[in-house]
């Protein structure tokens, strides 16, 4: 493409269709933050009172998720979970069979992240607190329950935005990102890299935060490897050795699994010819080399996901193409689940075709590292 | 020193437009930009007493903007946004040949880190320097320029080589709009 930068980005913005002046909310929030910094006596006093009113808040979600129970994931029935955003409402997880007629699993408003134990029998989730910004989250819990729906405990105390729990390998610590929204400065605080014992205890923050924290997986009991600042790094959890960078970039800005081996991430990176789609890619921790699999690019603008890897080697993929069939008024984008054999190395087989609609947000998670692949 | 109202009103009203079209390119969603112009807006309604008697509220909005972007796009919800296809309708001029060329500056600008997209949009949309942008984003000058380097190498790999540059906006001596040196 041809152009001047400058001209292109002015006439970008040019683009833009501004909406009317309306500084009602502004003036009616920023009254808002007024009173209360002039009320200092009050704010700490609500400050107590939001702790009381967490409690029952905790509770109550208990009993809501007590009375709505986990059903056990059936192996011999292989299913995805999905988690399910319809619009204006907190997402929820939704478990599908292979079949796609079982969807009884998982039905809780305000989770997500579902990230099982290495032996698959519990689960570790995400679930959402009453704070909002701009339609974001500001506070959530690392919560853990058994497969069977039972024993369910928080981890954490849900005065911050807490996500992407990711287990040990030995499924005795759980990793995860957090980070604190302050309502007076209307900022959020950096990003931390913390981990909690799964009995709730021992939980601290890593000395290897950095601003732009924002996913981790273990490599081994003691070695984490976390995206930040446009890369992927190594650090030591238990001693004071200092974060080592990997050969992976991760400036696509894409979402990326490690493989069992703990060798390879797969991820996606945009095409060096046509930059604007994107092809799923499996890179090399060591030498950063990526490989290419057998499917084609995406065009959309978050283009798809790279799902995990199941228990029999393969990678699964998410994509979400146009609907041939879409009619007047329909979605014109399906979502279908991809597996790719041989860690990435075989053949490419499409094992799912989901419909999407125009209303809520079908993202896909995770499959059971207990079972076999969809199929 | 007391709150003035209208005096705030005035100044964000005229300001509404250029910081909406700053946060589009940041952004890169209608809806996103609105929000976060209206947060943004309302940090400045709160300290309005100690800027509004200087030119600093400019520079204190636009740091603002850019940071709460950032800060907001750290968080996993806008990674989650729903991808869409649908792209913003041009809503002036008739040059329809560049809407194409737009959409893939946009895709560009969405694949960029938060910060380099910042960086790019200070630099060559705000027409800030390289002390100017160190300045609104907290960092140094050559964080500044190593980003701008990167991101540059980035959008012309997505956008072309001949994507053109002015040589000097790289180390700091933007030209402004019109031919004007800074």
């Amino acid at each position: 493409m041809t152009g001047n930068l400058r001209e292109l980005l002015d006439g970008t913005a040019g683009s833009a269709d501004v909406p009317p002046v309306d500084l009602g909310p502004v003036l009616a929030e920023g009254d808002r933050v007024v009173r209360r910094r002039r009320v200092g006596v009050v704010a700490a006093l609500a400050a107590v009172v939001l702790a009381i009113v967490l409690v029952p808040w905790t509770i109550a979600g208990m009993d809501t998720r007590t009375s709505d129970p986990i059903q056990t994931p059936r192996c011999e029935s292989p299913w995805l979970a999905l988690e399910m955003r319809p619009t204006g409402e907190l997402p929820g997880l939704t478990a599908v069979s292979a079949e796609l007629t079982d969807s009884a699993w998982l039905r809780m408003r305000g989770t997500g992240d579902p990230s099982f134990a290495p032996d698959g029998t519990q689960v570790a989730f995400v679930e959402y607190g009453p704070g909002e910004v701009a339609g974001a989250s500001t506070q959530s819990t690392i919560t853990v329950i058994d497969a069977d729906g039972g024993n369910l405990r928080t981890l954490t105390d849900g005065r911050r935005l807490e996500t992407d729990p990711a287990w040990s390998p030995d499924g005795q610590r759980i990793a995860y990102v957090s980070t604190r929204w302050d309502d007076n400065r209307s900022e959020w605080s950096p990003n931390q890299l913390r981990i909690v014992d799964v009995d709730g205890t021992g939980g601290r923050a890593l000395p290897v935060s950095m601003e732009e924290t924002v996913a981790v997986a273990w490599l081994d009991d003691d070695t984490l490897l976390y995206e930040a600042d446009d890369s992927l790094w190594r650090s030591d959890v238990d001693t004071p050795r200092g974060p080592a960078r990997t050969a992976v970039s991760t400036s696509a800005g894409q979402p990326w699994r490690l493989s069992p081996d703990t060798e390879t991430v797969a991820t996606y990176e945009p095409l060096p010819q046509a930059p604007s789609q994107y092809r799923p890619v499996v890179i090399d921790l060591d030498t950063g080399r990526a490989r290419s699999l057998p499917l084609e690019p995406v065009e959309r603008w978050h283009p798809g996901s790279i799902l995990g890897w199941s228990r029999d080697g393969d990678l699964l993929i998410s994509r979400e193409v146009r609907d041939p069939t879409a009619q007047p008024g329909d979605s014109a984008w399906m979502l279908e689940i991809w597996a790719v054999s041989d860690g990435g190395r075989g053949d490419a087989r499409r094992i799912r075709q989901l419909a999407t609609s125009d209303d809520s947000t079908v993202w896909p998670e995770l499959v059971n590292p207990r079972c076999g692949t969809p199929g | 020193m007391p709150r003035d109202v209208a005096q705030f009103s005035d100044y964000a009203a005229a300001r509404w437009g250029s910081l909406f079209r700053t946060a589009y390119l940041l952004t890169g969603d209608h809806g996103l930009a609105e929000d976060l112009l209206q947060t943004v807006l309302t940090k400045c309604y709160v300290a309005w007493p100690r800027l509004r008697a200087s030119a600093a509220a400019d520079a204190y909005v636009r740091k603002a903007l850019t940071n709460t972007y950032i800060s907001w796009r750290r968080r996993k919800s806008w990674g989650r946004e729903r991808p869409t296809d649908q792209l913003p309708e041009a809503t002036t001029g008739d040059d329809t040949d560049h809407v194409p060329m737009r959409h893939e500056m946009l895709r560009a600008l969405a694949a960029l880190p938060p910060r380099q997209r910042a960086v790019v949009v200070l630099r060559f949309y705000d027409d800030l320097g390289v002390e100017q942008v160190a300045a609104t984003l907290g960092c140094s000058t050559g964080t500044v320029k190593s980003q701008t380097s990167d991101a540059l190498r980035s959008l012309r790999r997505m956008l072309g080589d001949d994507l053109e540059v002015e040589k000097s906006a790289t180390t700091g001596n933007l030209r402004r709009r019109g031919g004007e040196s800074r």
